[in-house]
């Protein structure tokens, strides 16, 4: 890195290879000179894993709604 | 989905010079395009409508079978059908057969893929038991506990059937897609609704060829009322 800023491309930089708050060690890394998205990768890459038992709490919680509202139509329905 | 995406390709066309100006890379995708197309979401709709169909007329039938149980034993086959439909969406959209059956050698609960292969596989079980004991109803040979049995027995896998779609579509890194939260919860909830409505459109059909078959007749009038009026289905 130190070698291509002196010969002249200072932008360069790696991307992916420092472990952030949400990914830990990448195991791969990119070289740079321009954003990220430039590249179709993302600026501040998030681990979408962190957040999928909460998705699944609340898909569940979705259809257990559905499920509560046709219950409480059909008990009222009842001659 | 990308309105932009053709192939699996980073960049559709390379940027003309006109477009490469100051703020050129503006008109770019940000992230590679992913490859679902138009058979993931028809593969969504019908994954909603087969479970939702099930979900419904299982809680129904449960809850109240003496108006229940005749529609029910129409909707079974019907939810087998689009289940089927929707499996056969999924293999399309494979675009190799046998990786379907590939997904089932390892279950990976951190995957809402492989969970959702192996929720539809194992929902897929009960379904063709009912929509099975149903048929053979129909025909006569009335086995009612073992149809309540197995009804039972997929109310499970078929939630987990309709949970793991909105799950799966929100777990990735795309701009937009990452950021639902409520994506499963909406897609669960439709589910349910739409198979609320499918067994609102069963009784249509059904009560006007059926006769007036009586503990049909009742929901059958309900239902007629409901046909008619211009409100809103549920």
């Amino acid at each position: 890195m130190e070698e291509l800023h002196r010969r002249g491309v200072p932008q360069a930089y790696l991307y992916g290879d420092a472990a952030s708050e949400t990914y830990s060690e990448l195991h791969s890394f990119y070289l740079l000179v321009d954003r990220p998205s430039v590249y179709g990768l993302p600026d501040a890459p998030f681990n979408p894993w962190l957040h999928m038992m909460g998705d699944y709490v609340r898909s569940i919680a979705g259809g257990l709604a559905g499920i509560g509202a046709l219950l409480v139509v059909e008990f009222l329905l009842r001659p | 989905m990308h309105g932009n995406s053709t192939s699996g390709q980073p960049f559709s066309k390379p940027p003309s010079p006109e477009e490469r100006s100051e703020g050129g890379y503006a008109n770019l995708p940000v992230t590679k395009a992913p490859g679902w197309h138009g058979t993931i979401a028809w593969d969504a709709l019908f994954n909603g409508m087969a479970t939702g169909l099930f979900m419904a007329a299982a809680v129904s039938e449960l809850a109240a079978p003496a108006v229940f149980t005749p529609v029910a034993k129409v909707d079974y086959p019907v939810a087998l059908v689009l289940l089927l439909i929707d499996l056969g969406l999924l293999v399309l959209d494979l675009g190799d057969s046998p990786r379907f059956h590939h997904m089932l050698r390892v279950f990976k609960p951190r995957s809402p893929m492989s969970v959702g292969t192996w929720c539809l596989t194992i929902f897929s079980l009960p379904l063709t038991a009912a929509a099975a004991l149903s048929l053979l109803a129909e025909m006569g040979k009335d086995l009612e506990w073992a149809r309540i049995v197995v009804v039972v027995v997929g109310l499970l896998p078929a939630l987990g059937s309709a949970a793991y779609k909105g799950v799966l579509l929100s777990t990735n890194a795309q701009p937009g897609w990452k950021d639902a939260r409520w994506m499963g919860g909406y897609l669960t909830n439709s589910a349910l609704l739409m198979g609320c409505a499918e067994q609102l459109v069963l009784v249509c059909s059904n009560g006007a060829t059926a006769g007036n078959r009586h503990p049909a007749h009742r929901l059958h009038r309900a239902a007629r009322a409901q046909c008619d009026s211009p409100g809103p289905v549920v």
